[in-house]
């Protein structure tokens, strides 16, 4: 629970309140260019595409299309079953720093969460924040400098593209259910598994053992 | 201009309200974003940029009150309006030092200290340091949420917290020898 009336709570809102107001007290109008109202005229055009929010900027444009040559050369040239593996349900594409993963088996999978998943090991002490998107609920469990996080995501939504460089991926039993592991090159492990109705995604930076028992005690919470 | 942001909302109140905000406050973030940018070009790249947040995270926002609005929207033009200096300046904002801080403090340390103190210390901060505090542990938002915002890692935004405590720390013990 939240202590608001702390003395660092209090001097951190007086103080804070104070330099943010200060911040927007200039009120004289500015008349924008141009260039300002072309960019955005530009943006409209683009958003209207489905593909807005991957090209929305050149960096993104960029990785796109470094990404439609790569698939494109390993689909061609190189030997794709070095690179490509199919994991129980997933598509697993390996590239030298990251790879994406994405989840081939959605036909009989609910199309929007219907039951909620969490971690229900002892998380005494941690502080607990949700956030909810289409499609996924993304629960973070933070105390100290430890930082565990966990996602569930229903099966047509999951794709992502994971940290893999120098990882050694092996895998492991969750309630079941073979499970993707592996510590990513930021010290943090990772483990990745689908129970049939959904796809799971934890990572975190605290003891191996204790993160694979937090994975296995996942459960149903609602629904 | 404002179609374009009104397009990415939903709710016919949503778009009511930001419209209010965009015309009442658009003037007043590039004026921010230029003490920090000085420059014509990059504050209207930051105001876009912060508009375009904004828009896609308006439901998300807490825009309760109108003091808490405009901190919001002032952290929001803040990060964005960095995010273009860092960009320009290839400046990785003092992350060697944070990257060499260890310690945690804990925030029962600081009640050892009265609150117009704790205040001057806090307005001594770095304003990057200021905002991670501020909207982690006032405004309740996740290391992600922050990070999303401010456009660094999570990994980063954990290290901005406790690095903004150890500063503040140090400010209280040594006042201001340590810089």
């Amino acid at each position: 629970m939240k202590m608001d009336n702390t003395k660092f709570m209090i001097a951190l809102r007086e103080q804070m309140m104070y330099e943010y107001s200060n911040d927007l007290s200039n009120t004289e109008e500015h008349k924008f260019s141009a260039d300002f109202e072309k960019k955005m005229n530009k943006l409209i055009k683009r958003q209207k595409k489905p593909y807005f929010r991957m090209t929305n900027t050149v960096g993104k444009r960029i990785v796109c299309i470094m990404v439609i040559i790569i698939i494109a050369l390993m689909s061609t040239v190189m030997s794709v079953d070095a690179f490509r593996e199919a994991f129980k349900n997933f598509l697993f594409q390996m590239f030298k720093e990251n790879s994406i993963i994405q989840s081939i088996d959605s036909d009989s999978a609910p199309e929007v969460i219907e039951e909620i998943y969490d971690i229900t090991y002892d998380m005494s002490g941690y502080k607990r924040f949700v956030d909810k998107v289409f499609g996924r609920i993304n629960i973070e469990y933070i105390y100290e400098k430890t930082h565990i996080s966990f996602s569930q995501v229903v099966k047509s939504e999951f794709k992502y593209t994971i940290n893999t460089e120098g990882a050694e991926i092996s895998y492991i039993d969750i309630n079941g259910h073979e499970a993707m592991f592996f510590c990513d090159i930021q010290g943090y492990y990772n483990v990745i598994w689908d129970n049939d109705d959904y796809c799971f995604i934890m990572y975190g930076n605290n003891k191996k053992d204790e993160f694979i028992k937090m994975a296995e005690s996942i459960k149903k919470i609602t629904g | 201009m404002l179609s374009f942001y009104l397009s990415m909302l939903d709710d016919e109140d949503d778009k009511i309200e930001f419209e209010k905000i965009y015309k009442k406050y658009r003037s007043r973030m590039y004026n921010k974003a230029y003490s920090i940018l000085k420059n014509q070009q990059d504050s209207e790249e930051a105001v876009q940029d912060a508009f375009l947040y904004i828009a896609k995270n308006f439901k998300n926002l807490t825009l309760k009150s109108i003091p808490k609005m405009e901190a919001l929207l002032a952290i929001i033009i803040r990060h964005t309006s960095i995010d273009i200096y860092r960009k320009n300046k290839r400046d990785s904002q003092n992350t060697k030092s944070i990257e060499d801080n260890d310690v945690i403090v804990k925030l029962d340390f600081f009640e050892n200290f009265e609150v117009e103190l704790l205040k001057e210390a806090i307005s001594k901060l770095p304003d990057i340091y200021k905002d991670a505090i501020y909207l982690y542990y006032q405004e309740d938002y996740s290391p992600k949420k922050i990070a999303e915002m401010s456009g660094v890692s999570t990994s980063m935004i954990y290290k901005r917290i406790e690095y903004a405590k150890k500063l503040l720390k140090d400010y209280l013990l040594n006042g201001d020898e340590n810089g």
